[in-house]
C-alpha cells in the first residue's frame, strides 16, 4: 500500500477538497485562511508524490517547487493576518459579508 | 508491513485534522485540526523520502503559519460579531460542488494509467540546494524580494495612524449615508 502511488493521490484529493468545502462555507475569514492552507498542502503531496514514483530515482524538481509553495503560503499567511488587523480595526468584525465595506 | 501501518495512522491523522478544520464550530478547534492536519501532511513527507521539506514544514507551518493564526484570532475576539466562532455560510451547496470536484478527481486518478517505480531513500538536502543554485535561481531571486515586498507591505497596513484615519474616513462616509 506504502508503495502505490494512487493511496497518496487520493490522500491529496480529499485533503484538497476539505480545504474547497472550508473556503466555501465559512463566514470567519481566518477560517477561509485555514482551507487555503490546507489546499496549498495538498498540492505539495502531490508534487512530493510524483516525484518519488517517478523512474527509480528522486526528482528534485517536485521538492523545489514544494519549497516555493511553502514559501508562498507562509507569506500570503501575514499578508492576510495583516489585512484581517486592520479590518478588524475598521470595522470590528472578521465576517466575510462586511468586505463588501472595503473602500479605497 | 510496518510502513503500511504508519501510512494508515497518517492518513487518519491527516483527514481527521481537515474534518476538523471544516466542520468544526469552534476556531480554536479549528485551529489545532490545522496544526493535526500538518504533522500528518510531514509524516507522508518523510515517508516519500522528503527529509528536508518535512522538517521545513514543520519549522514554517506548525513552528510560525499556526501561531500566528492562534495570534490573529486572539487578537480579533472580542466585540466582534462573529469573535471566535466559526459559523457555516450555505453549507449544502459548497459540500455539493465540492462532491462533484471529488468525483471528478477520483475519476480521473482511476482511468489515467500511472506507470511507476518505487525510488530508493536518499538525502535530499545536497540536491535540493544545487538546483535551487543552479536551474532555479532566478525564482528563488524573486521570493526573496517577495518575501521583502510582503514584510514591508504588511508592516505598512497596521501600522496605527492609517488604521485611525481609514477608521475616521469609514465613519464619515456612514454619517453621510445616514444623513442622506
Amino acid at each position: 500500500m506504502a508503495n502505490n502511488p494512487i493511496v497518496f493521490l487520493f490522500l491529496s484529493s480529499s485533503l484538497f477538497v476539505l480545504g474547497l468545502i472550508t473556503i466555501l462555507t465559512r463566514r470567519n475569514i481566518i477560517g477561509v485562511l485555514m482551507g487555503i492552507e490546507l489546499m496549498l498542502n495538498a498540492s505539495g503531496i502531490n508534487f512530493i508524490t510524483f516525484s518519488f514514483f517517478k523512474n527509480g530515482f528522486i526528482l528534485v524538481s517536485g521538492h523545489v517547487f514544494t519549497v516555493f509553495i511553502i514559501v508562498l503560503g507562509a507569506s500570503e499567511v501575514v499578508i492576510a493576518l495583516a489585512i484581517i488587523l486592520a479590518m478588524y480595526h475598521q470595522q470590528n468584525s472578521i465576517s466575510i459579508e462586511n468586505l463588501k465595506d472595503l473602500k479605497g | 508491513m510496518f510502513k503500511d501501518a504508519v501510512l494508515i495512522f497518517i492518513i487518519f491523522l491527516t483527514l481527521l485534522g481537515g474534518i476538523f478544520v471544516a466542520f468544526s464550530g469552534s476556531l480554536v478547534t479549528s485551529a489545532f485540526g490545522l496544526l493535526i492536519s500538518l504533522i500528518g501532511v510531514a509524516g507522508i513527507y518523510i515517508l516519500l523520502s522528503a527529509d528536508f521539506i518535512a522538517v521545513s514544514l514543520v519549522m514554517i507551518y506548525i513552528g510560525g503559519v499556526v501561531i500566528l493564526i492562534m495570534i490573529s484570532f486572539m487578537l480579533t475576539r472580542g466585540f466582534g460579531e462573529i469573535g471566535t466562532a466559526n459559523p457555516h455560510y450555505k453549507i449544502i451547496p459548497g459540500i455539493i460542488m465540492s462532491l462533484g470536484f471529488i468525483i471528478l478527481n477520483i475519476y480521473s486518478i482511476l482511468t489515467s494509467e500511472i506507470s511507476y517505480s518505487v525510488s530508493q531513500y536518499t538525502p535530499t538536502t545536497k540536491l535540493i540546494g544545487n538546483s535551487l543554485l543552479k536551474e532555479y535561481v532566478l525564482p528563488f531571486e524573486l521570493a526573496s524580494f517577495m518575501i521583502v515586498l510582503f514584510i514591508i507591505g504588511s508592516a505598512v497596513m497596521v501600522r496605527k495612524e492609517m488604521i485611525v484615519r481609514k477608521k475616521i474616513d469609514f465613519i464619515d462616509e456612514r454619517g453621510e449615508k445616514d444623513g442622506e
